[in-house]
């Protein structure tokens, strides 16, 4: 309703029939926005939703996420902290090293008929994981509509949240946090940044041995892989349909001729890749590297509060966009705690959680919500969130690109180890 | 008489039963994925497409070819290193200092040493960072292949730093089952030199006792994971490490792949094992003539012997290695802010401390529960099948030494076995049988892996005990319980000791079993470090590290002051 009246009495100082037309518009969106507040509000007092989250409470979650990272290990055990108070649900993070491993674990649960009282309750997991544990029945029920937060998504403008790496999501896993392909460079050693991949060669070649990318098929390798794909390719429409085995071949060409060039000019000669990304930030710190790159555009920002990088390192895209994506939270097939893992999904959704972790000083990942479809005040906490010292703005983060089908993944591992891995 | 060997085949089947009954399920759960069999993902055609799928990939031969070479030159070097330590350094001044104190070194896991070691040697490591930028003239760190080399240096090294002081252990428990003074000095009056004499008399007796813990080395510098992963070459990596990849791999067909190279990792270190047996009798067969041929004045053992001094100095440096591990872990540990080419944090903090502390709760009691649980099955397993042993051993002496002798290769089996290559079907297994995430399976799980060393450690010591003080016990108490608590038991209080907090050690490095039989349920302080050291700080790695590092230290500690402090006035223990 607040809504409503704002835009309302800020269209009535314009008389012009455009302002007119644009009010009668933003009216009509803050209707359905308002329908849709209406909707979230009166799905959660809908007996499904009081029936879950009676049924939640008691329940312990074991939330299978990466925890490699202490910042995002903090933030779980703070989102855990408020579902303990709010809904009673206990939430226990088991901290994976990849989430492969929690695919095989299922499998193996799968193998041995256990249909109930499964080890994952919720599991953190987007792209290839994602779509394999689709593939093969691994996943609970669709859910996601019956979550009252969800409906806050912004689905209409992150077509991410709704496809998967290119897989349809359908309402099997519930969209945690945006993804961009950001670069982060030091400012101490070099003086600008590269715009594209053939300005990043160059600055390779004038700065040896200071940039490198995780040896695939680590998520971020095979991003930073793709990315140079989509920037090298002749035609890019191939990339939205599947590999198209003969032609692989020649389509891919101008990607490996480039990366011949670039690796012998990367660190250690393009002989040894870092392990991760996260390694690739430790050799940024130490100067090991110039250039690296991060899936989170607040990186650099979180990591120089947290001390992990030095002030010198500041972010950068490139111009002709990046690949963006999102991460989701799933529930197995055999969860134990299935309500609780729905009442903690839903509470990750929250605009509370969200703004939470969207602010640099404590996570930084970007929101999946929409915020027209918030009220004042939860904009407001949006909007109050200081941006990072090395954080591009919306605008300067430009376009998004999309992921490239999903076949295209083991393709262009298969072919990258047979040339670089050997 | 009859009783006792009975008692004994009874023990070794249940033993069977226990552990390798589980270990044959769980191959067996590997082989048939190997051979394309498994059908969550669909897979029912029996084939030796996977196997053939391994060959095919890209990375598996120069991946096998820097597993080979670094396996096999860390567990030679480490094997002749410490030969020659013990050869030069036997019942010098400092013989009995590195006799007391080797335990210490074998109690830090390997993984934290691992840790610790990449901070210490990598380009950005310390040691560059005191050089620098002064004597090295580096402002940033030099572009140096040093850690995760594609040759797998850096992993071959670190696993020689840490299989010395096994060695060397085993080396000490093999002397004592013979008079090696009395041995040399014999020697020495026949006019053999000292070099010659321990080569032909003293490491010639001590080798049969020295070939399980070569062949478990071998076998786990195959197929070692963690620590690969810390230290070993990336593109490809070593074939342990490229399984488990294959196994976490999105696609489920890899779970094929990664079976099927489990499978060959078996066989791979089956041959190798093979080989080097084959290898063994060769060389006793030629070097029969040369051991038979009395003192040689200018042989190989005459310019072998001599280097005391560098020899002195290796134990230095293998101590340095450790110290120096551990500082850094501590310095990196409180660290806010530690840029190269700084010598010393900018910015130092407990706010690491403090974090740690707050998360260490669970993982360190599970640690330790697990720990402590399966050292003491493990011991007092150790403890019955041992003391059963020297009964029947002095009783049927023929008959039982075939069953203690089957007996002892069940116990060994799981440390030559590659982990990889049965804990996929493990886990199957267990998960089919409802029992997985639970903490007896967890123990159980370690115990399997902790039995070999616990009775390794212990075997020998126990064994040689003078079974005439229990015979005089039993005389005068009238009782075998009284006799075996209030005699044998103290007396042996020492080793005993020993081999729990060795076993205690072993059980906290676990990480593949840990990972795949606690489906989560249980955090250690080994899987915490693990998934820490894949991410980006390396200040909370570094405090997790630290953990892993000291726990056992700490165990070894207590658990040779004890009976040093509980005997401080029976001197003549």
């Amino acid at each position: 309703m607040s809504i409503l009246k704002k835009k309302s009495t800020l269209s009535a100082g314009f008389y012009s029939a455009r302002a007119l037309l644009i009010s009668l518009g933003l009216c009509t969106a803050s209707f359905t926005l308002w329908a849709a507040d209406q909707t979230a509000t009166a799905l959660n007092d809908s007996p499904a939703w009081q029936k879950t989250l009676a049924s939640a409470k008691g329940q312990t979650v074991y939330f299978n996420a990466w925890g490699g990272s202490e910042t995002i290990n903090a933030y779980i055990r703070w989102a855990a902290e408020q579902v303990e108070d709010q809904y009673q649900v206990t939430v226990k993070q088991v901290k994976i090293t990849d989430t492969g491993n929690v695919v095989s674990r299922l499998l193996a649960e799968k193998s041995a008929g256990r249909t109930s009282s499964g080890s994952v309750d919720l599991v953190w997991i987007n792209g290839e994981n994602f779509k394999s544990m689709k593939d093969n029945g691994l996943l609970a029920k669709a859910y996601t509509q019956q979550l009252p937060n969800y409906l806050l998504v912004d689905t209409e403008n992150k077509p991410s949240t709704l496809y998967d790496f290119t897989t349809a999501v359908d309402n099997l896993e519930a969209p945690w946090g945006m993804a961009q392909m950001v670069f982060m460079y030091d400012t101490a050693h070099l003086d600008s940044h590269p715009q594209d991949m053939h300005t990043l060669l160059s600055t390779v070649q004038d700065n040896k041995g200071r940039f490198s990318y995780p040896a695939p098929p680590n998520f971020h390798g095979t991003s930073f892989i793709k990315q140079a794909l989509i920037e090298l390719i002749a035609d890019k429409r191939l990339l939205s349909k599947a590999v198209v085995k003969e032609d692989f071949s020649k389509v891919t060409a101008p990607l490996w001729a480039y990366l011949d060039k670039l690796h012998p000019l990367m660190w250690r000669s393009g002989r040894s890749f870092p392990s991760s990304a996260g390694q690739m930030k430790k050799l940024l710190n130490n100067s090991e590297i110039f250039i690296s790159l991060s899936f989170n555009p607040n990186d650099a920002s979180n990591a120089i509060a947290n001390d992990e990088l030095p002030e010198s390192i500041k972010t950068y895209v490139h111009a002709k966009g990046t690949l963006g994506n999102t991460h989701f939270v799933a529930i197995p097939f055999n969860a134990k705690a299935k309500e609780g893992a729905k009442v903690f999904a839903n509470f990750l959704m929250s605009p509370a959680a969200q703004a939470r972790k969207a602010s640099p000083q404590i996570w930084g990942d970007p929101t999946v919500l929409a915020m027209q479809k918030l009220s004042e005040a939860q904009r407001q906490s949006f909007s109050d969130l200081p941006l990072g010292q090395a954080t591009l703005s919306t605008e300067q983060l430009g376009t998004v690109l999309l992921e490239p089908h999903a076949s295209w993944v083991a393709a262009l591992e298969q072919e990258w180890l047979s040339r670089y891995a050997k | 008489m009859r009783a006792t060997n009975y008692k004994l085949i009874l023990v070794s089947l249940c033993a069977g039963a226990l552990f390798i009954l589980p270990v044959m399920a769980g191959l067996l759960g590997t082989w048939l994925p190997a051979l394309g069999y498994l059908p969550s993902i669909g897979a029912s055609q029996i084939s030796v497409e996977p196997i053939l799928a391994v060959f095919a990939h890209p990375s598996s031969y120069s991946s096998i070819q820097a597993t080979l070479s670094s396996a096999l030159l860390a567990t030679g070097a480490a094997f002749v290193i410490s030969q020659w330590l013990c050869m030069q350094l036997y019942n010098s001044n400092s013989w009995s200092w590195i006799k007391r104190s080797i335990g210490l070194l074998l109690a830090v896991p390997h993984l934290a040493f691992g840790i610790g070691f990449a901070f210490l040697i990598s380009p950005s490591g310390w040691i560059m960072r005191l050089l620098s930028p002064g004597i090295s003239g580096f402002n940033v760190p030099p572009d140096w292949l040093i850690i995760n080399d594609s040759y797998a240096l850096s992993l071959t090294l670190v696993l020689v730093l840490k299989e010395i002081p096994f060695f060397l252990l085993m080396s000490l428990a093999a002397m004592g089952s013979f008079d090696v003074a009395k041995t040399l000095q014999v020697a020495a009056s026949l006019g053999y030199s000292r070099g010659e004499a321990w080569l032909k008399l003293v490491f010639v007796q001590m080798y049969p006792q020295l070939r399980l813990p070569l062949y478990a080395v071998l076998s786990y510098s195959l197929s070692v994971v963690d620590l690969s992963i810390i230290l070993g070459p990336t593109s490809p990596p070593t074939f342990a490490v490229l399984i488990n990849q294959w196994y976490g791999d999105a696609d489920t067909d890899f779970r094929l792949l990664g079976a099927a190279g489990a499978s060959l990792l078996l066989i791979l270190v089956t041959v190798l094992l093979g080989l080097i047996f084959a290898l063994e009798k060769l060389c006793s067969k030629i070097a029969q003539g040369w051991l038979l041929a009395g003192p040689v004045r200018y042989g190989v053992g005459y310019f072998a012997w001599g280097y005391r001094k560098i020899a002195k100095y290796t134990v230095i440096g293998l101590w340095a290695s450790t110290l120096l591990t551990l500082a850094v872990l501590l310095l990196w540990s409180v660290a806010q802010q530690w840029r190269f080419p700084l010598a010393l944090p900018s910015k130092w903090s407990l706010k690491y401390w403090q974090l740690s502390w707050q998360q260490l709760p669970e993982p360190l009691f599970n640690t330790a529960l697990v720990g402590f649980c399966s050292a003491t099955i493990a011991i007092s397993l150790v403890i019955a099948i041992l003391h059963w042993q020297s009964q029947s051993a002095r009783s049927v002496n023929q008959q039982s030494s075939n069953s203690s002798q089957l007996l002892l290769w069940l116990i060994y089996l799981p440390m030559l076995v590659p982990q990889v290559s049965f804990l996929f079907g493990i886990q199957v297994l267990l998960v089919g049988l409802g029992l997985d995430g639970k903490l007896a399976s967890l123990v159980w799980a370690h115990l399997i892996f902790v039995l070999p060393y616990c009775y390794l450690t212990l075997a020998k010591v126990f064994l040689q005990f003078d079974n005439r003080f229990f015979q005089q016990a039993m005389i005068l108490s009238q009782s075998r319980w009284k006799s075996f608590w209030m005699i044998k038991m103290p007396m042996l209080f020492k080793p005993i000791a020993f081999s729990f907090a060795i076993s205690f050690a072993v059980s906290v490095s676990q990480y593949l079993p840990t990972l795949y039989v606690a489906g989560g349920r249980f955090n250690t302080i080994t899987t915490e470090t693990v998934a820490l050291a894949t991410g980006a700080d390396d200040r909370i790695s570094a405090s997790f590290a630290l953990w892993q590092f000291w726990l056992p230290l700490l165990v070894f500690v207590t658990a040779t002051a004890i009976p040093q402090w509980c005997f401080r006035r029976r001197k003549g223990l």
